[in-house]
């Protein structure tokens, strides 16, 4: 039986893998859509992965130890659920491929003078799918130490960042209405609903609490929206310009020419974002794959959902055009069901679960005569 | 045993043990003409025991009185002989045993049962501070190769029946005693029970020394982080034992392992516990950063020249550019062969005489270090660091073997890929670590899982006073050490 991860865990791992696929591209996409409003964009993305933390949350709640598996055999049946969850696992393989291709470009461009895309992206499968067969369990305790030097590198981020800024870049605002970053907000929101992944944890998670998840969210979303403002901030239009965001950030600080590149220290940090990330979508890949077709070892499935991404990178999506095009108009409809439709269904019925059983607990203590805690 | 005659019992002895010329033959005559022979290994019995307590009472017949009733041998035993560890035995391997480890047999003409008389004497070194854990500050004794002697030096830290000791004899040919000392109050029935079968599963010729025994109860036998803890000194295996673990002592070797393990015991000295709270957590925090130092600063130095000159600030830079030309090697070649010279003279400096301990350090500073520095073989950067990784690795001795192994890792990560490499290398190590436990309890514990509880030891160091609970990582019977002031009395 795998060991569970606990809730200080989930709230730590899914604060360091909300930043990774925010900070890379993200940012300049927004501005090229929505000009100076993209930090509003992110606002409205923030919102609407708030509402998904709720259902996924009364999932949990409502399924006590069930695993995600389970409940949507439950649900669904059995033939539609297993369709439903190689589904579900391509989705996460697909999810995993702009942010390998982006984090390959940052390196390449910025960190390396001879680029190799096998020295490079290789690494980040063998570690990841390390993670990611040692299981939720090692995950968790992974993102458990390195929290705090994950946040400590995001906070000297920010501090290092606050010489350059220019309040007067996010003016004015809705200079173009509010139209234009409510449209981007939808192209870009398969970079976000990252909590959605919480649902590939359960049955798997120690004493969850609805409180300390809606806080990890609060601030993971804290960080997002700083990042996002402080790019508006620095840059402003000509952010458009710059693709890679977590290493511009930074670039124009004076003492960072005179001390060295410290921030690029921090960028390497920020790095076991993308570990952890690409970790939580292979395992989650690698479980619903194993439980439609019974396999009990882990490893080659692994390996298998790995070899796909890889396959999937230098044969489909090998320019970044092919994938800025296909994720940005067939794969949105694909993403935005199974991202967010689908939790919701989910997050619906267990709610109203939810209540049945809360009622019929109070019909029981009425029947019994016991008195109710105040 | 099924022969009684004494001439029988000789050669069946002679036989056994191979004619050896150790083996001591003693015929007595006791008075009522009863024909006796004692049996002794030369070297390890003591002889003064043996004339005193055996021979003496035996030939004066003190305490015979010619009514020996049913049982002769017993009858001795209880009247005659003086010697205060006595045993009536039967079978043959309670004979070779008894014999083989030093202790006396008598046999009795006629009698198919013998007495074993305890009269081992070794030759022990005395109590002194052992060398690997100097202290400033406490206790200066150490373990040494007798368990009995260790034993009894717990003993006197621990003084209540709630210190059991349980042996076993392990090794064919050893036949080395083990003993599993525990508190029975706090310590855990579970990983008790698990340690016992996994040493009764042993078996083995001989058991020399407890890293043998530490081998065998290792759950990752390849792993290189080991998965239990040792010491040579009482007072730190009796705090050990108060917070739950299991002490195993093996007879012939100072080091007492303790399981289960945390990582953190080893940044945790005897000395932390005798100074003031604040000093501690300093020196504590200055371990962590020397062990960072130590596995890290090579492949980051390695990474930053190679791949990453923007992140040296331009002054330092400038200074290492002058120092590096003309240099031969590539950074990466340079650190590694520095790193592998380190070893190499750490290697010959413990292995080699200590007469010539001043010429190998002549030697190897300023032959190795500095001329080859000024015939531009070698950076003096590469050799600084190289130096301070070599000097940090040793702020925290037991885990020197395996942070000399990962550093070298490094450095190869950072020479191959750089930063990108070594910061997946970190996330990777912990991955590895993340996975190892020791009898359950997993040995990055209290940091992961985070324990609050247990930080009040971790690196930041609270009063003893405050230790009021013992460490939640280790599975305890009994959590509570201290009570609060005069409540719950």
């Amino acid at each position: 039986m795998e060991q569970t991860i606990s809730n200080a865990q989930i709230y730590k791992l899914f604060i360091i893998i909300s930043t990774a696929t925010k900070f890379l591209t993200l940012p300049s996409f927004y501005m090229q859509a929505a000009g100076r409003d993209s930090w509003f964009s992110v606002i409205v993305n923030v919102i609407m992965d708030f509402f998904l933390l709720l259902c996924v949350l009364a999932v949990l709640k409502a399924n006590g130890n069930m695993t995600f598996c389970k409940l949507m055999e439950k649900y669904f049946g059995k033939i539609v659920s297993r369709i439903l969850l190689l589904l579900i696992s391509a989705y996460l393989i697909f999810r995993s491929i702009p942010f390998i291709v982006e984090n390959y470009n940052i390196l390449a461009a910025v960190l390396y003078e001879v680029p190799n895309w096998y020295a490079l992206v290789f690494p980040i499968y063998i570690v990841a799918g390390y993670v990611a067969y040692k299981g939720a369990r090692v995950m968790g305790r992974v993102a458990e130490i390195m929290y705090f030097f994950f946040l400590a590198s995001l906070v000297i981020l920010f501090l290092l960042s606050l010489s350059e800024l220019t309040l007067q870049e996010v003016l004015p605002v809705f200079e173009f209405g509010v139209v234009p970053p409510l449209k981007a907000a939808i192209k870009g929101m398969t970079a976000f609903g990252d909590y959605g992944l919480l649902l590939i944890f359960m049955g798997k998670t120690d004493n969850l609490t609805v409180k300390k998840q809606i806080s990890g969210y609060g601030v993971a979303a804290a960080i997002v929206i700083i990042f996002n403002f402080l790019f508006v901030m620095i840059f402003g239009i000509i952010g458009v310009y710059q693709p890679d965001a977590i290493i511009r950030l930074t670039q124009y600080n004076t003492v960072l020419t005179n001390y060295g590149r410290v921030d690029w220290l921090i960028a390497i940090i920020w790095q076991i974002s993308q570990i952890l990330y690409l970790a939580v979508l292979v395992y989650g890949a690698a479980e619903f794959v194993r439980w439609v077709f019974n396999i009990k070892n882990r490893l080659p499935v692994m390996i298998g959902v790995i070899a796909i991404i890889e396959i999937l990178i230098r044969y489909v999506f090998y320019s970044v055009e092919i994938l800025n095009k296909t994720y940005g108009s067939t794969m949105s409809y694909y993403f935005l069901f199974l991202q967010y439709v689908l939790p919701v269904i989910l997050g619906i019925i267990s709610f109203v679960k939810l209540l049945k059983d809360r009622r019929m607990k109070k019909c029981r203590i009425k029947i019994s005569g016991e008195k109710q805690p105040l | 045993m099924k022969i009684s005659s004494l001439k029988e019992i000789k050669n069946f002895i002679v036989n056994t043990f191979h004619n050896n010329e150790d083996i001591m033959f003693r015929d007595v005559q006791i008075p009522s003409n009863i024909a006796a022979m004692l049996v002794y290994m030369d070297g390890i019995t003591d002889k003064e025991l043996i004339e005193r307590h055996i021979i003496f009472p035996l030939n004066t017949g003190e305490g015979l009185n010619g009514s020996f009733g049913n049982d002769f041998v017993d009858y001795i035993v209880k009247h005659c002989l003086t010697a205060t560890e006595t045993s009536i035995k039967e079978k043959e391997e309670d004979m070779i045993s008894a014999i083989a480890s030093g202790d006396t047999v008598l046999f009795f003409e006629g009698s198919f049962k013998f007495i074993v008389i305890g009269s081992k004497q070794y030759s022990l070194r005395s109590i002194t501070e052992p060398p690997t854990q100097t202290v400033l500050r406490g206790p200066r004794e150490g373990f040494i190769e007798d368990f009995k002697t260790n034993v009894a030096l717990l003993r006197r830290k621990l003084k209540t029946p709630e210190f059991v000791v349980e042996t076993m004899n392990i090794g064919r040919l050893t036949s080395s005693v083990v003993a599993i000392c525990y508190l029975d109050n706090v310590a855990d029935k579970t990983v008790l029970n698990k340690i016992k079968k996994r040493l009764k599963e042993i078996d083995i010729d001989g058991i020399l020394d407890s890293s043998y025994i530490a081998r065998f109860l290792e759950e990752k036998k390849y792993s290189i982080f080991k998965q239990n803890g040792y010491s040579e000194k009482p007072d730190v295996i009796a705090a050990r034992m108060l917070e739950g673990r299991i002490a195993l002592i093996v007879d012939g070797s100072p080091m007492v392992i303790t399981i289960p393990y945390l990582l953190i015991e080893d940044f945790q000295t005897p000395d932390d516990y005798f100074d003031k709270n604040i000093r501690i957590t300093f020196l504590r925090l200055i371990r962590l950063l020397s062990v960072m130092i130590s596995v890290l600063v090579p492949g980051i130095y390695v990474a930053a020249q190679m791949y990453h000159y923007e992140l040296i600030p331009l002054s330092f830079l400038i200074n290492i550019v002058n120092a590096t030309k003309g240099i031969p090697f590539t950074p990466f070649t340079e650190m590694l062969f520095t790193i592998i010279l380190f070893e190499i003279l750490n290697q010959a400096s413990v292995r080699m005489p200590r007469y010539m301990g001043m010429a190998l350090s002549v030697v190897g500073a300023l032959i190795l270090g500095e001329t080859a520095v000024k015939a531009g073989l070698l950076g003096s950067p590469t050799v600084m660091i190289s130096a301070l990784s070599g000097i940090t690795l040793f702020i925290v001795p037991d885990l020197e073997p395996v942070f000399s192994l990962l550093r070298i890792s490094f450095i190869i990560l950072g020479g191959l890929l750089g930063l990108y490499a070594i910061s997946f290398g970190c996330v990777g190590l912990l991955a590895y670590m993340e996975g190892l436990d020791s009898y359950g309890t997993p040995i990055l514990a209290p940091f992961s899982p985070y324990l609050k509880s247990d930080m009040k030891d971790g690196i930041f160091k609270k009063p003893i006073t405050e230790f009021y609970t013992r460490p939640a990582s280790l599975s305890v019977k009994n959590k509570r050490r201290m009570r609060h002031g005069t409540d719950d009395k």
